[in-house]
């Protein structure tokens, strides 16, 4: 019987010991995959890449979607994904245009657009809670009908003074605010309450509900978080460009959900889901983009090469014992 | 061998096999010598009386322009044409593609582009941010085929690179499209627009708007907004219209769709319905043999090569447009029949571009220090389809009409 009991602890510590090789190797692939771009480019483009310049384009580039991508994980950690981040970050530039033609200043359009985006997303939330539709179909029929609104308010494009907020586009206002947002959602979901029960109900809703979490609650201020992080990159969106157009924001969307898989979140949430990765994943598509275009790869091979590399980086970290992609 | 250790090892190999495709295969980088080794336009350089120009004697610059996927044969055509009047003047395009996945695709393509060392760049739109881009890095900019609004002219002008803003007629071609369908006999008709969002979708429509009010005779019996957004949206409402109206004699069209299909399957062909459009489809040529087109404006692409010279010439020196808050206005095509669009489109399409080598360089003060913003205008308005077709007699004879259309 011993000798049994002896066995079995040996093979559970030899078990033991590969899952916790299993687990750092997949906690440390994001790293790992943003650092082998950021070496190959310096190789391949020079000083080109690591100017200081081209840092500047960098935090400039990277700066709406690292920032939506954060709020995203609060509602994307619960296994729910949002079709309508793009209407609604247009809504919320619209909403700081609006604001900034008026005569306000900048501040205040800034948190104009974040209660914008706040308000849209709590609405979505309350009709995914109560109504009990599932939260893909409400988040693509809110993005139809946001784009109809913004269709119907922005006739063209919709300008603002831009000399009166060029100065918000200054790589370190950018770089600033970036450590602000980043350390605020940061330290919301990583060092409160709020990020495990989050979590929890991307594990097992019902499970979350019987251990006493507000689940109505707790996802109804996730996806504030990120109608709020929306409205702050809408509002930078809108200082950078001059003006909103009625397809401001259409295409984030898919830079989001890119840069939760390429960080090695699964998509179905849970406990292993972590801030960190999603934020890699989100630098990992800005950086291949300026990395190949200095490279001067041709155009054609360019989505290509995303789209291989993509493969190898989901295939690599992505978890498939867990099974369905989109709960 | 475990799963994981498999893992790996298939990861490696193709990290490795693209790491090796990419170092062989697809960089477009300056060589050392002035004349760029890469890809070209395909079209006939017809250099006319500067053909003995000895080009070691003049500058050569890095050109870049940014625009939306060239994945289809019309899109593709706008870089063509950049890369024609790169051609012409011994110049290297780089060419960057919108990541429309990015909220700020056109100021990060062009970011990107200014990092990447070029001397000059041509976009088809600007924003505030484009501008800062340019002005940091000190390169000269000129936009072209889309309206700028005021807020970004004015701040492309206080920067003092910019070269001007080379713009086609929307206004024109639209308000044109209408009074051809009553010219040729319609008075009740339906268009079909995109929605509002952008300055050039207004303009377009406006010129609708107008028309329309000028020509009271017209019975405007339906008319459709749709999502450019993607999808078949425009198509399906085009055949619901043509379908439902069957006393339709004529449809405006702001923007090319390829309807050739549309018009066939729902008898608008054989009930003699005019269709009266801005851009050019390939199928097209079906219904202008048919003579169910009234109208079609197209040819945008020479603005990207007018807009070229401007930032040439202000790369030699030379500022050309005493008020760059004026955008340049030119002409499309207008095509009215079956030979005038086998002549635009095997001047566009194939390899004879409309504007010959020629005529390039006689807008550039380096190679005809008689060219100036006169001459630009003259150009502009000198630009119609039998000029054009007559200055490439020689070239097209060599192609004959029932030839040329694969």
């Amino acid at each position: 019987m011993s000798k049994q009991t002896t066995v079995d602890t040996s093979i559970q510590d030899t078990l033991n010991k590969k899952a916790k090789r299993k687990q750092l190797i997949t906690s440390l692939l994001p790293y790992c995959g943003l650092v082998f771009i950021i070496i190959f480019f310096c190789i391949t483009c020079g000083s080109k890449f690591m100017d200081g310049q081209n840092v500047e384009n960098l935090v400039n580039q990277c700066f709406t979607s690292v920032i939506v991508v954060a709020g995203a994980c609060f509602i994307y950690a619960t296994g729910a994904m949002d079709m309508s981040v793009g209407a609604i970050l247009g809504m919320c530039c619209f909403s700081a245009a609006v604001t900034l033609r008026a005569g306000a200043p900048w501040f205040v359009a800034l948190l104009v657009a974040m209660l914008t985006g706040a308000v849209l997303e709590l609405i979505t939330a309350l009709i995914f809670q109560y109504l009990k539709v599932p939260v893909f179909i409400v988040t693509m029929c809110m993005m139809y009908a946001l784009q109809g609104v913004l269709i119907t308010l922005v006739q063209k494009e919709y300008t603002i003074d831009f000399r009166a907020t060029s100065w918000l586009n200054d790589a370190s206002v950018r770089a600033v605010a970036l450590v602000i947002v980043l350390g605020i959602t940061y330290y919301l979901f990583h060092q409160t309450k709020l990020g495990p029960k989050l979590k929890a109900i991307g594990a097992n809703r019902e499970t979350a509900i019987q251990g006493g979490i507000n689940v109505v609650l707790v996802t109804c201020i996730g996806f504030c978080i990120l109608g709020a992080c929306c409205g702050i990159g809408g509002f930078f969106t809108l200082t950078r460009m001059g003006y909103t157009t009625a397809s401001a924001g259409a295409g984030i969307m898919l830079n989001v959900m890119i840069g939760m898989v390429l960080g090695g979140n699964p998509l179905t949430g849970g406990s292993r889901f972590k801030l960190i990765n999603a934020i890699i994943g989100a630098l990992i598509v800005t950086i291949l983009t300026n990395g190949l275009t200095l490279m001067g790869l041709i155009p054609a091979l360019l989505e290509t090469f995303k789209g291989v590399l993509y493969l190898i980086i989901v295939f690599s970290t992505y978890d498939k014992s867990k099974g369905v992609l989109v709960s | 061998m475990s799963n994981s250790t498999l893992k790996k090892i298939l990861c490696a190999m193709l990290a490795v096999m693209m790491f090796l495709s990419i170092a062989a295969y697809g960089t477009t980088a300056m060589a050392e010598d002035a004349y760029p080794m890469g890809e070209t336009s395909d079209y006939v350089l017809d250099y006319g009386k500067y053909a003995d120009v000895d080009w070691s004697t003049k500058p050569s610059f890095k050109i870049g322009f940014s625009w939306m996927s060239s994945a289809d044969l019309l899109w593709s055509m706008y870089e063509r044409s950049v890369r024609y009047a790169c051609d012409v003047l011994h110049c290297e395009l780089i060419f960057v593609e919108w990541d429309v996945s990015s909220t700020t695709f056109v100021s990060d393509a062009i970011e990107n582009l200014c990092q990447a060392g070029v001397d000059g760049i041509v976009s088809g739109m600007m924003d505030g941010a484009s501008i800062d881009a340019c002005i940091r890095a000190n390169v000269p900019f000129v936009g072209a085929l889309n309206q700028m609004n005021d807020e970004m002219l004015k701040t492309a002008n206080e920067s003092g690179l910019f070269c001007g803003n080379v713009i086609d007629d929307d206004y024109v071609s639209t308000y044109n499209s209408v009074k051809a369908l009553y010219e040729a006999g319609c008075r009740k008709i339906a268009w079909v627009a995109p929605q509002p969002g952008t300055t050039q979708a207004e303009i377009r429509s406006s010129g609708i708007m107008d028309a329309l009010e000028d020509y009271p005779e017209l019975e405007v019996l339906t008319s459709y907004r749709y999502s450019t957004a993607g999808g078949d949206e425009s198509l399906n409402a085009i055949e619901q219209i043509l379908c439902a109206y069957p006393e339709l004699e004529g449809l405006v069209v702001s923007n090319g769709l390829d309807v050739t299909s549309i018009w066939y399957n729902t008898g608008a062909a054989d009930r003699g319905v005019k269709l009266a459009v801005t851009d050019l489809c390939e199928s097209y040529q079906d219904l202008f043999q048919d003579d169910l087109i009234a109208y079609c404006a197209t040819d945008q692409f020479p603005s990207l090569v007018i807009a070229t010279t401007l930032l040439y010439n202000k790369l030699t020196g030379h500022e050309i447009m005493a008020d760059t808050s004026v955008q340049m206005r030119r002409h499309f095509l207008e095509l009215h029949n079956y030979e005038e669009m086998c002549n635009m489109w095997n001047m566009s399409f194939l390899n004879i571009f409309p504007m010959t080598a020629e005529q390039v360089l006689d807008l550039c003060v380096e190679f005809n220090p008689d060219a100036d913003e006169a001459l630009y205008t003259q150009y502009a308005e000198d630009y119609t389809i039998e000029n054009v077709a007559a200055s490439n007699a020689h070239l097209l004879e060599a192609c004959p009409v029932k030839d040329r259309l694969g």
